[in-house]
């Protein structure tokens, strides 16, 4: 409520401004609170550090970027130096927190909030709507907020999906199912067909620790991992909702997954190679991988998103990916909004759906995913989604690796959903909470 | 390098006093003030290098330790003395106890399974040809050369669950139960797969230190062992124990402090399988309470227990050690 009332406050003001000329000049034209985001005049001078990870985008889509910010800033040389995701966490706190601090950083979505609370990253808030906040997808956007305020923006995002094998539909005479119900039946009849557990043919592969697999189960029958009530979160792993989807995943995986129950999810794409799978959850870039390595395997890939409870709406995939952020110390913040506006913007986000495979962060840039089944099915998945907890205590509850004990308890029998959720519940509950 | 510097004390019986004699006695009294300096002069470079090196960091972690230090107070420069917060926080917590406890047991087995396969490898390599020693030798610098990550994936491969060596030979030798068995599922299990990766890593350099000591030792003093009838397990006992003490004194020493901060191990097996919050070490605690848990404050004040812990080993090994020399 707060800050709906301080929006107000600024919209007046800004109103304000702009009746009086007298202030208007006080205030430069500037209608931002903070005047070194205001938008730099073309002749603007200097030199703009970017750091994105390493296999986000195609080199094309940072040149392209490049080449229209050059012709708006021709004065401004721009660094683009790609990072690798393994230790970019503590790369990212100690460089932030320097003198010679990147202008524009990308984050993985689910750190955004511990790096805002941190005080590393500039609030973003009055520049948000000129940054197309309007346009980004729905299940993207809160990634990047904390607070009401604005921090990050959605720069692409990627889902789990459903691979299936073709021919083993075809044998069995299934079809993709639309309902969470219908996947049991289908996966019932792929034993039928096609060989249970014991014969070594898996009709559901999931591994113990694939988490990010798991959260859908919860969310389709309406669990969740914590909800914010006033100040406090409360933990609802517990809840009945978020026990009827856990309950039905371990009924999946004790009948018709071979899976290690405390094992990855990283050999997935692999193992459904071997032709013994029916179905399995992976990523989205998966499907491509599998018939990218493997040609003629390449005709028996399917792929579905994850059905809901219902026919009329998917379960809710998890919606993991990056956002672009201006760290607070950045010596040219203002030049830092005008290049993350242009990778943000519709048409290079047509283009890095199209060369880069990835989700873009507006519904407007799904046309790049056109002719690509695989990737339409992902869009698919990616409209109904849901988030973690954004809270900067977050990286706590993944670090603890609290959902992945208390699932691998689960599967492996050695905890009840009962006592295993309960368990997870207190601890999340304590961990967000601080 | 710690084997050079303790092999004149362990070359048998006449090595001590003659080292000690060939020490020139450092000269005392008479001379100009400039003389008494120098040796202090000589020793400030590296002086300065250790304070700048290993006493900024420890007194900085120190620093960190006593301060409320999570990662926004880093940034925004509002670290503040906090009354041992993060000490008696650790402190009572029911789950730090139980990672040391855990560490405890897990650093004791790694040393002695250390110890005891580097002494039985250190006599092997006594025992054989040149031919096949050289070859087990350069086998044991390989391991040793292997970087850590490496070696616990290719373990980690060899006991995997689906594709490992090691179930597919279990269930070949016709033990099907071990078809499909994950070895990182129980905690036990996963440490133990763990601390296999750390001592084979640690193995080579014991036993290449205590084979050659071994090598130092008299073989006429086996000799006359033999010709009293002595078994060569009596005469291991009272030959080549005693002689070798000092040496796995200081190797036992080294064994506990490298086994008491194993985090590349567990780390990376916790990823592949297993139950993390059961399987976690010392270390990883704290790594996991500073860097994700942004809480820099804790993370320090776990890092000083453990820092007390070892120095509380290290005294008693040293003391002993002294004594070995001595007598």
């Amino acid at each position: 409520m707060e800050g709906i009332t301080l929006m107000h406050i600024r919209r007046m003001m800004i109103a304000a401004a702009a009746t009086s000329s007298l202030l208007l000049s006080a205030c430069g034209g500037g209608a931002a609170a903070d005047p070194e985001l205001a938008t730099p005049s073309a002749d603007a001078e200097g030199a703009l550090t970017v750091w994105l990870m390493d296999g986000s985008q195609p080199e094309t889509v940072v040149e392209a970027v490049n080449a229209q910010f050059k012709e708006k800033y021709p004065n401004v040389d721009v660094t683009v130096e790609l990072q690798q995701w393994a230790g970019v966490q503590d790369k990212l706190t100690t460089s932030m927190n320097s003198s010679s601090a990147p202008d524009v950083v990308e984050i993985g979505n689910s750190l955004t909030a511990k790096f805002a609370d941190a005080g590393l990253l500039s609030d973003l808030s009055d520049v948000s709507d000129d940054l197309g906040a309007d346009r980004w997808l729905p299940g993207l956007a809160p990634s990047g907020e904390l607070d009401g305020e604005r921090y990050g923006v959605p720069y692409y995002g990627g889902v789990r999906v459903v691979m299936y094998n073709k021919d083993h539909f075809k044998e069995a005479g299934v079809e993709v199912p639309t309902t969470l119900d219908e996947l049991e039946q289908v996966a019932a009849k792929l034993a039928e067909t096609k060989g249970d557990k014991a014969s070594g043919y898996s009709p559901f592969y999931f591994p113990g620790k694939f988490w990010y697999g798991a959260l859908p189960f919860i969310w389709a029958e309406g669990g969740d991992i914590a909800v914010k009530d006033g100040d406090e979160w409360k933990g609802s792993l517990d809840s009945t909702e978020s026990r009827a989807g856990l309950t039905r995943l371990k009924n999946l995986v004790d009948t018709y997954s071979t899976a290690p129950t405390d094992g990855n999810e990283v050999t997935n794409w692999e193992v459904f190679q071997e032709d013994n799978v029916g179905m399995v959850m992976d990523s989205w870039w998966a499907p491509g991988a599998v018939v990218g390595a493997n040609e003629a395997f390449a005709d028996k890939v399917g792929v579905f998103p994850l059905p809901g409870v219902q026919a009329d709406k998917t379960a809710p995939a998890f919606f993991g990916g990056s956002d672009l952020a201006v760290p607070e110390k950045s010596d040219s913040r203002g030049l830092a909004v005008e290049w993350v506006k242009i990778l943000t913007s519709t048409d290079i986000q047509t283009q890095l759906a199209k060369e880069g495979g990835v989700i873009p962060n507006t519904e407007a840039a799904f046309t790049g995913h056109e002719g690509n089944d695989f990737l339409l099915a992902a869009d698919e998945a990616a409209k109904v989604s849901a988030f973690t907890p954004v809270s900067p205590m977050w990286g706590n509850v993944e670090a603890d690796s609290v959902l992945p004990d208390m699932l691998v308890k689960i599967f492996s029998g050695s905890s009840s959903v009962d006592d295993a959720t309960a368990e997870a519940n207190t601890k999340v509950a304590e961990i967000l909470n601080g | 390098m710690s084997t050079q510097v303790m092999m004149p004390a362990t070359t048998g019986s006449p090595a001590p006093p003659q080292a000690r004699g060939t020490i020139p006695a450092p000269p005392r009294g008479g001379r100009g003030k400039g003389s008494r300096t120098l040796p202090y002069l000589l020793l400030l470079p590296a002086a300065v290098l250790l304070a700048v090196v290993l006493g900024y960091p420890i007194v900085r972690l120190v620093g960190l330790s006593l301060n409320r230090a999570k990662l926004r107070d880093l940034v925004k420069g509002t670290e503040s003395w906090n009354n041992f917060a993060n000490y008696t926080a650790i402190l009572s917590d029911a789950t730090f106890w139980a990672v040391l406890g855990r560490t405890i047991v897990f650093a004791a087995a790694c040393v002695v399974a250390t110890m005891v396969l580097g002494m039985m490898l250190a006599l092997l390599l006594a025992k054989l040809g040149r031919v096949v020693r050289l070859i087990l030798s350069i086998s044991l610098l390989m391991a040793w050369s292997t970087p850590q990550v490496t070696a616990t994936q290719v373990w980690q491969w060899l006991f995997d669950t689906r594709y490992g060596l090691v179930n597919w030979a279990l269930v070949r030798a016709g033990l099907t139960g071990f078809d499909n068995h994950s070895w990182l599922a129980a905690p036990a299990s996963l440490l133990t797969v763990a601390g296999a990766a750390v001592v084979w890593g640690a193995l080579p350099f014991v036993a290449l230190t205590l084979y050659a000591g071994r090598t130092q030792i008299d073989e006429s003093l086996y000799e006359a062992a033999g010709m009293d009838g002595a078994t060569p397990w009596q005469a291991f006992r009272s030959i080549t124990v005693p002689m070798l003490a000092p040496i796995i004194t200081m190797l036992a020493a080294l064994s506990t402090i490298w086994d008491f901060r194993v985090f590349t191990q567990v780390y990376l097996l916790q990823q592949a399988g297993g139950i993390t919050s059961e399987t976690n070490l010392i270390s990883i605690h704290a790594y996991r309470t500073s860097f994700s848990g942004n809480d820099f404050g804790s993370g320090a004040a776990i890092s000083v227990v453990m820092v007390l812990v070892l120095a509380g080993f290290s005294i008693f090994y040293v003391r002993r050690m002294l004594k070995e020399v001595q007598s």
